[in-house]
């Protein structure tokens, strides 16, 4: 663990340095060092650097490791909790109800009211949870919530949800067109810095909430009964497991839109590497996760320097071959 | 014996489906129960009441005098353990971490297994032969080896009672007879109550104190195997013939199904006529009622292995009193029922004053032209002073054909008679 999070520190002052302007490592290091702890010399008192790596990249790296971190401990909790190793923090339809928020919010102009930046992932967050008390309330029976209905819930509200935004979309003609279709593929770009904080909060206690549940998960992924007969008290978990996921899931996409496969393939990358006990498992995919999305969001703006790339599109590419690697490697269905 | 586990007046259903309806019952402290039914009579559904994984909709169910639907799920774990019949995970756990997931229930929210819980586990592993598995993924084993392993589970959460569905359906009959005689151990020792599943009757019937039969959802039967496993409650639960008898090792009551198809059907041209006794004639028997002769038997004694045989089978048998010597009367039967066989058979058993006369049977037969077959009889056969080996002499003289063993029968009934 100790290992990820330096790794993690290593990869984030790499992609501060990378970028239209490049700047060296040992330079990023000293600005860092200057800034964080008062140490050293920021160096020849370069403040353009300065301004570069503190006000544009850092915000961004940062925003790119909470996203893929919160990402990634929604999927593995939500793996585990429908059994299902196709299982992503959307499938249960959270995203497309932050999506429809977010595009009326692109689409009536909200962005230049009062709420100016906080207007679009206001809007997101909010359609996240009303998706979350819809899904709840249309996938309980007697007050339960099976895991099936759960997920055909999450499944029929989704499906809805995106012919809400194709008609938004079809009748969109303007330049408010490219926002939103910019939005839909994912971005930090647009990452306001104010918002971090928000999201800092929810990812951690959303986190630390779904942490505390990490042994009931190992016995769930067992299947429901079996949890229940060695002790767990099923539907609480689920119920919490899900309010939980739904919280950071909504919480994120409200800032960065539909980043993909981050939430499917990491889970499954440190499950291979570290086993699939979920007391590690969740804190080592949120440092996997908040990795690689810091990388593909590097590439995302520096493959094209100096116009950029949405970093869903990143992930995406590079995410789906290595999904079908893992299909291949494990003949076996189910068992990655 | 108090009650452990206790079922009062329950009514249960599925939607559309009621499975009980009014049902009481009773898990005794420190007894071995067998719960057998036909598929689909509510066997599992009985099993996840008593865990309080289903709920009744009406009437109660008590762990140990608490309502068990009151009660937190981690203190019924510490109390029962389920071993299901599988269990599928779409993660590779290893086998020393399922077994490991036994102690949940005694552990807190967070951190790991303590020595105590790993030893614990250990030991486990160790009664279910699976320690060598410790560190493979739980879905790369085999069925036998899994269902082991969800039994060590079980003993991880070093239960009260133990309630297993099916435990033994997958395991070979080395590994069946260790798991059984792993229970009852730890019932003797540990005064671990036990309910067993089981659609092995004979399994359940060797090893359960008691054995509940149920039927469609309500209790056709209850009490020590020998007063429920009777042919005739078989018969009337499972819909088909069986033949119980005793155990010849144990004592436990042991069902032989009696397949319909090995009933004795019209039609049959040829019709054998064996001449056999204590076992000797099943195995000639049972080839030849496949291959579609007809067969009698004769002579033999009411309770002989062959008699008790044929007469599930519905043969026609030449029969003498128990341990009595052969009369006039029935070898005058077994020689009508030669008169009307295509072919006679001689197997090969022990010769004595008493049954003498089978062999002289197949000699007259053989001189009046019917073909006979005999199994070539070595050894200590002969307890008539000679009379017997002359009687073999003689057949061997009037032409009867001699085979070494079974493997040739029906070689030579077809080469003898045709096909059946």
């Amino acid at each position: 663990m100790i290992f990820l999070s330096v790794c993690l520190a290593g990869v984030g002052i790499m992609a501060v340095s990378l970028g239209a302007v490049s700047i060296p490592l040992s330079k990023s290091w000293a600005i860092l060092f200057h800034h964080f702890l008062g140490t050293g010399s920021p160096g020849a008192g370069d403040v353009k650097d300065s301004l570069i790596i503190l006000d544009l990249r850092l915000p961004r790296v940062i925003a790119g490791a909470l996203v893929g971190a919160a990402l990634s401990v929604a999927g593995s909790v939500l793996q585990a909790l429908l059994r299902n190793p196709l299982a992503d923090p959307y499938i249960l339809g959270i995203s497309s109800g932050a999506a429809v928020g977010a595009v009326l919010a692109i689409l009536f102009g909200l962005g230049a009211t009062i709420l100016g930046s906080y207007a679009v992932p206001g809007a997101a967050f909010a359609g996240a949870l009303l998706t979350l008390l819809l899904v709840y309330f249309l996938a309980r029976v007697e007050g339960r919530v099976p895991a099936q209905t759960m997920l055909l819930a999450g499944v029929i509200i989704s499906a809805f949800f995106s012919a809400i935004i194709m008609f938004l979309i079809s009748a969109t003609s303007d330049e408010r067109l490219y926002s939103v279709t910019f939005w839909l593929m994912g971005n930090l770009e647009y990452v306001a810095s104010q918002a971090l904080g928000i999201v800092f909060i929810y990812l951690l206690l959303g986190s630390a909430v779904l942490f505390s549940l990490a042994k009931d998960l190992n016995l769930m992924s067992m299947g429901e009964e079996t949890a229940s007969e060695l002790g767990v008290e099923v539907e609480r978990v689920k119920k919490i497991a899900f309010i939980f996921t739904s919280l950071i899931t909504g919480a994120v996409v409200s800032v960065s839109g539909l980043i993909g496969f981050v939430g499917l393939v990491v889970p499954h990358i440190t499950r291979m590497i570290w086993g699939p006990d979920h007391r590690f498992l969740i804190p080592a995919s949120a440092l996997v996760g908040a990795m690689l999305l810091v990388v593909a969001d590097t590439i995302a703006r520096t493959v094209m320097a100096p116009s950029e790339i949405p970093v869903g599109v990143v992930t995406a590419l590079g995410g789906a071959p290595f999904f079908v690697y893992l299909l291949r490697r494990k003949r076996v269905a189910g068992n990655p | 014996m108090p009650a452990i586990l206790r079922m009062e007046s329950v009514w249960f259903q599925y939607p559309g489906r009621e499975v009980f309806h009014d049902l009481t019952f009773s898990l005794e402290e420190g007894e071995i129960l067998g719960l057998i039914g036909p598929n689909s009579s509510g066997k599992t559904t009985l099993l996840k009441l008593m865990d309080g994984l289903l709920n009744p909709q009406r009437g109660k169910v008590f762990l140990g005098g608490k309502d068990l639907q009151k009660l937190p799920r981690r203190q019924v774990a510490r109390e029962i353990a389920v071993v299901p019949q599988e269990m599928e995970i779409p993660f590779s756990f290893t086998v020393g971490e399922i077994v490991l997931m036994g102690r949940a229930p005694y552990m807190g929210r967070f951190g790991w297994e303590k020595q105590r819980d790993l030893q614990i586990a250990r030991e486990g592993m160790a009664l279910t032969d699976i320690a060598q598995l410790e560190n493979r993924p739980f879905a790369e084993l085999s069925q036998g080896e899994k269902q082991r392993v969800l039994i060590a589970r079980a003993l991880a959460q070093e239960p009260g009672v133990m309630l297993l569905d099916e435990p033994t359906s997958h395991l070979d009959i080395n590994h069946q007879v260790e798991i059984n005689e792993l229970v009852c151990s730890l019932n003797v020792e540990k005064n671990l109550t036990v309910m067993n599943i089981s659609h092995d009757l004979n399994l359940a019937a060797e090893y359960s104190h008691r054995i509940v039969l149920l039927s469609r959802g309500s209790i056709y039967a209850m009490g020590t195997p020998s007063e429920v496993i009777t042919e005739e409650n078989i018969r009337r639960v499972y819909e088909t013939t069986v033949m119980v008898e005793k155990n010849p090792v144990s004592g436990a009551p042991r069902v032989t199904p009696v397949g319909k198809s090995r009933m004795e059907k019209d039609g049959r041209k040829k019709t054998i006529h064996l001449i056999c006794g204590a076992g000797s004639g099943v195995d000639s028997a049972r080839r030849l009622l496949l291959r579609g002769y007809r067969v009698s038997l004769g002579v033999l004694n009411i309770g002989d292995t062959d008699q008790k045989f044929g007469k599930a089978l519905g043969l026609t048998i030449a029969l003498e009193e128990p341990f009595s010597p052969i009369s006039e009367r029935a070898y005058q039967e077994n020689q009508d029922l030669i008169a009307r066989a295509d072919l006679v058979i001689v197997e090969r058993f022990l010769v004595g004053q008493g049954n003498l006369a089978n062999l002289k049977a197949a000699s007259e037969a053989l001189e009046k032209g019917k073909r006979v077959i005999v199994l070539e009889n070595d050894g200590q056969y002969d307890f008539t002073a000679g009379e017997a080996s002359a009687c073999y002499q003689r057949l061997r003289e009037g032409g009867a054909v001699f085979i070494p063993d079974h493997s040739l029968i029906l070689k030579e009934v077809e080469k003898a008679v045709g096909a059946g």
